[in-house]
Formats: C-alpha cells, structure tokens, sequence
C-alpha cells in the first residue's frame, strides 16, 4: 500500500528526514516510535502532504502511485488520514458541515454518488456512537472548546467517517488520561481492518496494548535505526533507547 | 452576481411574500427621507430596510420609553444610508447589519434617556473593485446606558473597506457600560481599514474596545485539506463561519439564510475573478 524509498526532507534548510524506507502492507499496523525531535511527527506531515516541509530526494509510493506530487487535500481523498496531535480548532463551521464537505469530496474521488442528507445524517450518528463520540459534539463548531480528550475522540470520529486506506495517527494519546485512552484506542481498532493499514506513532508503549502492532519501527535522527515486532516497544518501554542509540553511534 | 435563488427571495421580500407578522415593518425601495417612531412600551417590532437601489436615504427612529425593536439593515447595492436612532429611557435597540457591495452607511444612535440600551451586530463583504464604508456613532448622553458592537469584515480582490466606529460618553454621566469590537479578514490584495474611537467624558464608565485586521489562520486551512476539502472551498467555509456568528442572534430566521446565499454568492464570484 505505501512504499518508502530514502525520503529526505527539510524545514527552512534543516535537514529533520534523513532517508527513511519503510514498506506498509494492507492489512498492517506500524507503530512509529523514538525519542523527541526525531522526525515522527515531520515523517506523518510529509506524508500528508504539509508544505512547509521540503522533499529533497526519495520516493513514495501509495497503492502504486507516486505521492510526493499530489497536493494535501489529493492525497487526502485517496485515502490517507492524518489524525493530528494538536487538533484545530474551526470557528464558525460545524462538525456536521465539515465533514459534509469532506465526506462529499472523499466520495467522488471514490466515485461513488453523493449521499443524501438523510443517509449522511444516519451515518454521522452510527459513526459518532462508534467511536464513543457524544452526537452534541457532530452540532458544535469542530474542536472549538472541546477537552483535549474530546478532540482526539472527533479526530477518531473524521477517521472513522471518511475510511481511509492509510491512517496516520500523530501522538493520538498525548494528553489523554488511562480512560479516553481506552476509548481512543478503542475507536481506532474497531476501525482497523483487513483492508486498511494503520501507522501509530507515539511515545508510550500502553497505546500498543490496545492496538497492536505487526511491526514497531525506533526512528532516531531521520532515519530508522531499529525494526521490530511488539515485544521490541515492551523492551522500549522498560529500557529506554539509550541502548538501541549507543549501538547507533557507534 | 447575486445568485438567482437570491435574486428571487429579493423579490419575494419586495412583494412583501416573507413572512409577515402584524409587527414586522418591511420597507424597499426607500424614500429619501422616512421616520418612525416606536410607542411607548411598545416592544414587538421589527423593521427591515432593504437598500437594493442606488440612492440616498436617511432614516429616523424614535424609540419612546420603555420601547423596543430589532432593526435590520440589508444593502445590496451602492446606497448612500444614513440611520439615526433616538432612545428614551429605557428603550432598546437591536440593530442588524449586512452590507455585500459598495455604499455608505452612517449610523447614530443617541442614547438619550436613563438606562437605555443598544446593541448593533454586522458584518460587511466586500469583492472585486467594491468600496464600502461603515460609520457607526454610539452617544451615551444619559447615566446607566449599555452599548455593545460587533462588526465582523471580510475583503476579497481588490476592494476596500473602512469602519469607524466613535463610543461617545457625555460628562456628568454614570454607569455607563459601552464595548465596541471591529474584527476583520482582509484577503488578495483588499485592504480594511478599522479605526475605533473613544470619547469619553465621565469617570464612572466601562468601556472596552477591540479592533483587529488578520488573514485566515493557515493551521485551518491545512487541516480542512487534509480532511480533502480544496483551499478554495476551505477558505469560503471559514469566511461563511466567520461572518455568520454576528447572525446568531436574529429574531427573522429567513433574513440569516437569505444573508448566507448572498455571502455564498460573493464568494463564488470571487472565486471566479480569482480563476
């Protein structure tokens, strides 16, 4: 589904993605993890197609088509989600509107007839109790004044109302505590399935309890220095990186 | 440039087909002088001014004692208006705004008698070469008035706007409480000028202001695409966002839709200009 080949990229001429590749399958769930200021949070934004960032050299690939090209909002319909760590906030437009745009554009990029306003109306409160979303939310402006829980619940809510072939979640569990956690986590795994790949990256290994990975990938300094399955982010979690650094520097 | 749905409820308005209740005063095809006065206690009314035609009109308002209304002004073409509200004590008033193409419009309003109060809510759109301007002068003459002002303003192309907006507290005044907020995009190459003004004379006076010129937040716009909606429509749903929140308070419904599709209508247009 998503083939990359030596990506670099940069930010006002600072070299942050140093030659990443990495292979994701359909089907598959990653989990991205390393420490602060390694290039995870960059590698999800050049993904989905964020420019302030600068593709220097490399090549993806998504189901066959070259990505580095497409503007953000193309790569969106084709399926690629990003749940972001720090929400937005949109004054003045609502949950419901926003997604009726988004929805629309997803669907005839699918080919696929636009929905009615009853049938979107149906889907919205199906999806909203799927991911544990209270439907008052899907009637107020998106994010605005929602707690830091709420809003990465409605980032699970997009998710599960566009169905995304590749979603990337950014840090989907900072600032959430052991309950909305769960529920989050929840949400995203009810949505996975055979068809759809995942990319999870956090910090902490208790998001992999719940969603778990078929490969976990450590990224230092741009690049991955170590891949492994879900038992290399329990040894993460107890040991730290230090380890897996030390034999990189070396 | 007004869409054909628009144009259709302008005249469904005009033949007087809207909604109408034995206390809602509609008026088109404005005279070049008109006035009104409100009896006292008398706190059902409505009126709606359409200015649709290019000409000059001057209204009067007289809100005697304990009276109320909501007044909507609604211009959609290059008129010249000038509106002068009169309050007695106690009296309200609730004043509308919408302005989507060149014009003028002076508003005063004296705040005359003990406790009187006033709330004025707009916005103005202006496109292609439009050149607007909004004169807005608040006058607490008398002790316990209220005032509070929010005009919201978005420029597109190449137009210009200018909003100027003077709080006035006569001395020997108390408890007065006046606030006045200007917020607005300037977009393409528009330019907005907003000019606040305070003059106050009196020591026992709340009174704030707010004035701001800034673009659309670039974090929005990036978000709303990823979701895969373009920059184009991103940026007309956070306008349309922006310049409906100083519609959540109108007592005729029919007005706030009929001002979305001519917010709608501008923005189409300009995104045509724009290709």
């Amino acid at each position: 589904m998503l083939l990359i080949k030596d990506l670099h990229a940069s930010v006002d001429g600072k070299e942050i993605l140093r030659g990443i590749n990495l292979h994701i399958r359909r089907g598959e769930v990653h989990a991205i993890m390393g420490p602060n200021g390694s290039g995870k949070s960059t590698l999800a934004s050049v993904l989905a197609g964020d420019e302030r960032f600068q593709v220097t050299s490399g090549e993806v690939l998504f189901e066959g088509e070259s990505l580095l090209q497409k503007k953000i909002e193309e790569r969106a319909r084709k399926g690629i989600f990003l749940g972001f760590q720090y929400p937005v906030e949109i004054p003045g437009v609502s949950n419901a509107n926003f997604m009726k745009a988004a929805v629309a554009e997803r669907r005839r990029a699918m080919g696929l007839e636009p929905l009615s306003a009853s049938e979107f109306l149906k889907l919205m409160k199906q999806k909203a109790i799927l991911v544990s979303l209270d439907p008052k939310f899907l009637s107020r402006a998106v994010n605005e004044g929602f707690s830091g829980g709420e809003k990465k619940k409605n980032e699970i809510f997009q998710m599960a109302m566009l169905e995304p072939e590749l979603s990337i979640l950014d840090e989907t569990d900072s600032g959430l505590d052991i309950d909305a956690l769960r529920i989050v986590a929840t949400g995203v795994t009810k949505l996975h399935n055979e068809q759809n790949s995942t990319i999870v990256i956090t910090h902490y290994q208790r998001l992999l309890d719940y969603i778990v990975p078929d490969f976990v990938h450590v990224l230092y300094k741009g690049r991955i220095i170590k891949t492994g399955d879900k038992e290399l982010a329990l040894k993460l979690e107890k040991e730290g990186y230090d380890w897996l650094i030390k034999d990189f520097e070396k | 440039m007004l869409t054909q749905e628009y144009i259709a409820t302008l005249r469904k308005l005009r033949s007087g087909k809207l909604p109408q209740k034995g206390n809602q005063l509609f008026f088109s095809r404005m005279p070049s002088t008109l006035n009104l006065q409100v009896e006292r206690l008398d706190t059902l009314r409505k009126a709606i001014f359409l200015f649709d035609e290019s000409r000059f009109s001057s209204v009067d308002i007289y809100l005697e004692q304990g009276a109320a209304m909501d007044i909507y002004l609604i211009q959609t073409s290059s008129s010249a208006v000038s509106l002068n509200i009169h309050q007695q004590q106690d009296s309200v008033s609730h004043i509308f705004l919408s302005q989507s193409a060149s014009g003028k419009t002076n508003i005063e309003v004296e705040l005359l008698g003990l406790g009187a109060q006033h709330t004025c809510e707009g916005f103005f759109i202006t496109s292609g070469e439009e050149n607007s301007s909004i004169n807005l002068a608040v006058k607490h003459l008398s002790s316990d008035t209220t005032s509070s002002t929010l005009i919201r303003g978005v420029g597109m192309d190449h137009s210009s706007a200018r909003f100027h907006g003077l709080v006035y507290v006569n001395k020997n005044t108390k408890h007065v409480d006046a606030s006045q907020l200007s917020q607005n995009i300037a977009l393409d190459d528009a330019r907005i000028l907003s000019e606040p003004q305070l003059e106050i004379y009196a020591d026992d006076v709340k009174c704030s202001h707010g004035s701001t010129v800034g673009k659309l937040s670039e974090q929005a716009l990036g978000y709303m695409r990823q979701r895969g909606i373009s920059l184009q429509k991103a940026r007309n749903m956070l306008i349309e966002g922006f310049l409906k929140d100083t519609m959540k308070n109108y007592s005729i419904p029919e007005l706030m839709e009929q001002n979305e599709i001519l917010i709608g209508g501008k923005l189409n247009f300009s995104d045509d200009v724009q290709r």
